[in-house]
């Protein structure tokens, strides 16, 4: 067992004035994820807000600021990190209470990416089939569990959350523009076509950096871009 | 909701006439990368034509850029490095400014700083003579 410092963002807005940061010290193992020091912390002082569900990365429930940088609590090491372990609420967000944002902008900017296919045709009644091929081109773009901690690391998202929809929503914009069974490619790409909504990536890529699970909307946005630049010729 | 959730009906009436789609987001990104690139080889080759024929005074300086070739081509250097930069600040007037009468403000005044650069550059390059 080893002592681990943590420092953590509390703001409680019907009893605090100001957001402060609160130090814990706990005897925890150097194995640990930091989502187990939040729930040892949790044990101890109940009134800590935080979110998690599946704790192995798949739910996308826990992202936090952890030491500066955006990340998954429940598969980022303990032993990695700096300490103490400055653990902050996603940054650009509505801080609900503690570490607990308000996703409400985030998913509507995923909701603008019309996150489904839509098809013209009528639709087949069996399945929808795909090459192996086809099916290769979404590899990189379906595994994204809407953590938001792209979208929330990326300072083009800080200044225009309502206009610019962030890395998060444009990746799968161009998951569903890359997927061989949809039939909307011209109109998902005409919806794209203000200054904002994807022209605000200055490629920063600080969203590659922060992907709990690799991947990479920099190059999905590149890829929109080329594909616009494809329909204007 | 502010962004079009049409039925699938409506976006496909609408995404039918892609000639006549506005294009300003892609095109005004589409003209900086082409700026770039014009800019990178015009300061290469003129690197490269300024090393192998330096001038030995103000009158062979003055002899260079009079030539039709290199003034036209500089100019067209000097005019796409302010369609650059008007691209650039125009970024970053919209990126940080977000309040309307202000933003309208700077990018007005931008706006004429660079093109009385434009004026005066054209002026100055077009004008050289022996």
């Amino acid at each position: 067992m080893e002592t681990v410092r943590l420092s953590v963002y509390r703001y409680n807005p019907e009893k605090d004035q100001q957001p402060y940061m609160q130090e814990y010290e706990l005897a925890l193992g150097a194995d640990k994820m930091v989502l187990d020091a939040l729930k040892m912390v949790k044990a101890q002082d109940e009134s800590l807000s935080f979110r998690h569900s599946c704790g192995e990365g798949v739910c996308g429930s826990d992202g936090l600021n952890i030491n500066g940088t955006n990340a998954l609590s429940c598969v980022t090491a303990i032993a990695d990190l700096e300490q103490p372990i400055e653990i902050r609420p996603l940054p650009g967000l509505p801080v609900i209470r503690d570490l607990v944002v308000d996703m409400a902008q985030f998913y509507k900017q995923y909701r603008a990416a019309k996150p489904y296919l839509i098809v013209k045709d009528p639709e087949p009644e069996v399945e929808f089939k795909q090459t192996p091929a086809q099916r290769e081109e979404l590899d990189g773009l379906y595994e994204c569990v809407l953590c938001a901690c792209c979208s929330t690391s990326c300072p083009s998202f800080w200044w225009n959350p309502d206009k610019f929809m962030g890395p998060a929503a444009l990746l799968q914009s161009y998951r569903f523009l890359a997927d061989s069974r949809d039939q909307a490619t011209d109109e998902r790409l005409d919806e794209m076509e203000d200054a904002y909504k994807l022209y605000r990536c200055h490629t920063i890529m600080n969203c590659v950096q922060v992907c709990p699970k690799g991947l990479n909307p920099t190059r999905a946005i590149g890829k929109i871009k080329h594909m616009m630049l494809k329909q204007l010729t | 909701m502010c962004v079009g959730r049409g039925t699938a009906s409506d976006s496909y009436r609408h995404g039918g006439d892609v000639m006549s789609r506005k294009s300003i987001g892609l095109r005004t990104w589409l003209m900086q990368r082409l700026s770039a690139v014009y800019m990178m080889l015009f300061v290469v080759g003129f690197a490269i034509y300024f090393i192998s024929n330096t001038p030995a005074s103000f009158l062979e300086w003055r002899m260079m850029m009079a030539n039709t070739f290199v003034a036209i081509t500089a100019t067209l250097f000097f005019l796409l490095l302010l369609v650059h930069a008007w691209i650039g600040m125009r970024d970053v007037i919209m990126d940080y400014i977000h309040i309307d009468g202000l933003r309208l403000l700077l990018l007005t005044g931008v706006g004429f700083a660079l093109l009385g650069a434009a004026i005066w550059i054209t002026k100055i390059l077009l004008t050289v003579t022996v």
